[in-house]
């Protein structure tokens, strides 16, 4: 108490700050907002949590590929190059998650109840589920490299198929959890967030296994299915992002806008989408592609499904500080 | 003190309590503020003048529990252009359908025998989910400063008192009963008498906190109402939130959906060749 008292630099005896300060009183009076200030606070959520919700999107994504893979291709190198990266990629998070708790010693009290509207629930019980049958799906696969056979075929494909409504929702239901809010920018778009979310973790997948496969040497074959798979996911994700930011209109410029903008326009969009799309239908339609050029196409395709995370947080926590995105979202 | 705990969530029941901040009545002493940090042991908030208004803390938060806002409205209240001051008293609405309470994956938010929403301490781990969750940016996680605990924190009704029979420390601060605590059907039918009056007067007076303004949208009616003389914006309160997990189903169907598609185009992908 005493400093504050002797404290001589008060800020309201400082005229500049004053005269700024009364021009924004003037102007948001006329605007009817108290003062600009903030109406809905955003979640604390930075770099732990955008570095769980890519490495969710692999873990999840590698389980279905994997099992996609099982069932339709009997491409043994695909599969099992699925099953490693989903395992590869659940490790980190549990971690990930348990670090950005305010109490992580109690983070097992998020298991003590299940609750079905919300997705922070959910989504904790279906990263316990994708663990176990990944677990399982991805042990099986180390024991059949290490043996030169298979080891109980039957197991792995049960596995494979019970695993799989739990590595789905891991990897959407990151885009639900942010779209289950009050956050202006992720609120209005609901409906195409989680699916945005799913397309992208389907494109970084392929890429991810592309990549892993290009640097292994994977079958010739092997490419071309990914290039294909790769094709489809990226159209949808580049399609589904676009339509939800029709859906935001004036409440997207968070994220559209400059400064986020800058980033999100030439990295996420362009190098991270257009750019491997162009790429990889070149690669359908039966162009050459020389290793170098998949290796770097699976990198910025997978580093455009990093920044998209990122930025999606990075504009809510924007778009949060934005009193008038929030009373245009309730004005009914 | 007793341990029952109402699951159902209704603040209109009969044993529902809660609060009716009268805001033609606040003067801005800030006595709930003062009266809110002693009983709930509150740190001091980092206080400053913002040049914008008396208003120094500008905003509930984990450590301020009661906020009053000070809005200069400029040529309000007819008399020839004089500047009119609208002063509130905002606290937790505790929610009749809450979504903080639905949003925490702990079940450390519950609702207690009083219809009121209460955060066990004991029990929140401090995910943060609760913060984006509410409608109205009250809740949020202690994690600056010296009291830095890492958990939800907001209003608790005074549980502690109530549990004894005590009214809040706000209610029973406020030197002009602007701040009245007790049964949320009671307080209804006194505030919507008080509205009338103050109608009668010539002030544009109405009720925030149910269907028509404040709540509604699957939030259903608030155990904390307000009598606003204003927009709602202008005491930064939204004119129809929303609750989020109404939302829930459509959001993960359509992500489900969406997921099923891109299987089979990547079955297909995979097959053709
Ligand atoms: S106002 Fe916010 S913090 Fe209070 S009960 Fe409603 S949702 Fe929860």
């Amino acid at each position: 108490m005493s400093d504050r008292a002797t404290t001589p630099a008060h800020p309201a005896e400082n005229g500049e700050l004053i005269t700024h300060n009364s021009q924004r009183t003037t102007s948001d009076a006329v605007q009817g907002s108290y003062y600009g200030l903030p109406v809905v606070k955003a979640p604390h959520w930075r770099w732990l949590v955008i570095t769980y919700f890519f490495f969710g999107a692999l873990a999840g994504g590698g389980f279905v590929v994997g099992t996609i893979a099982e069932f339709f291709s009997h491409d043994r190198a695909l599969v099992r190059a699925a099953r490693y990266l989903s395992l590869a990629a659940i490790l980190p998070s549990p971690p990930l998650l348990i670090l950005d708790l305010g109490r992580p010693e109690r983070f097992l009290n998020m298991l003590r109840i299940v609750k079905l509207r919300s997705p922070m629930s959910l989504g904790s019980w279906a990263l316990t589920g994708l663990s176990l049958f990944s677990g399982i799906a991805a042990g099986l696969q180390i024991l059949s490299d290490l043996r030169g056979r298979p080891t109980m075929p039957l197991l792995s494909r049960i596995a494979a198929i019970l695993g799989m409504p739990f590595a789905i929702f891991v990897c959407g239901y990151t885009g639900v959890l942010l779209a289950i809010t009050n956050v202006p920018l992720w609120a209005r778009s609901t409906y195409l967030l989680g699916p945005t979310f799913v397309a992208s973790a389907f494109s970084s997948t392929v890429a991810a296994l592309s990549l892993i496969l290009g640097i292994t040497g994977g079958e010739e074959k092997t490419g071309l299915r990914l290039a294909r798979a790769g094709t489809v996911a990226v159209t949808a994700e580049l399609t589904l992002l676009m339509l939800g930011l029709a859906r935001l209109g004036k409440l997207g410029r968070p994220l559209t806008a400059p400064p986020l903008g800058l980033i999100f326009w030439p990295w996420t969009v362009g190098l991270g989408m257009v750019t491997p799309l162009i790429v990889l239908s070149g690669a359908v339609r039966g162009k050459q592609w020389s290793l170098r050029t998949r290796i770097l196409t699976s990198l910025l395709a997978l580093s455009g499904s990093y920044s998209l995370r990122m930025l999606m947080i990075f504009a809510g926590r924007k778009s949060a500080e934005r009193p008038e995105d929030y009373f245009e979202m309730t004005d009914r | 003190m007793t341990e029952t705990i109402t699951l159902t969530p209704h603040s209109s029941s009969p044993t529902a309590k809660g609060f009716l901040t009268d805001t033609s009545l606040c003067i801005g002493c800030k006595a709930c503020e003062v009266a809110c940090k002693q009983w709930n042991q509150l740190p001091l908030d980092d206080l400053d003048w913002f040049g914008t208004s008396y208003d120094n803390t500008r905003k509930l938060g984990a450590t301020t529990w009661r906020h009053v806002t000070f809005a200069e409205v400029p040529g309000a209240g007819g008399a020839g252009g004089q500047t009119n001051w609208l002063m509130m008293s905002d606290v937790c609405k505790h929610c009749q359908h809450a979504g903080c309470l639905e949003a925490c994956p702990t079940g450390a938010i519950i609702r207690t025998e009083f219809n009121t929403v209460v955060i066990q301490q004991d029990v929140c781990n401090g995910c943060g989910y609760c913060v984006p969750a509410c409608p109205y940016g009250v809740v949020d996680l202690n994690v600056e400063g010296s009291a830095a605990d890492g958990k939800a924190h907001k209003c608790t009704l005074c549980y502690d008192r109530l549990s004894d029979g005590l009214e809040p420390a706000c209610a029973k601060a406020c030197p002009t009963d602007s701040i009245i605590f007790g049964d949320v059907i009671e307080l209804q039918e006194r505030a919507e008498r008080r509205v009338d009056d103050l109608r009668d007067k010539g002030l544009p007076a109405y009720l925030y906190g149910n269907e028509e303004a404040g709540a509604g949208g699957g939030i259903g009616n608030l155990g904390a109402q307000f009598i606003l003389l204003d927009d709602s914006a202008r005491y930064n309160l939204p004119a129809h939130p929303s609750l989020p997990q109404d939302r829930t189903f459509g959001a993960v169907a359509a992500m489900a959906a969406t997921a099923l598609a891109l299987t089979a185009a990547t079955a297909w992908a995979f097959k053709k060749s």
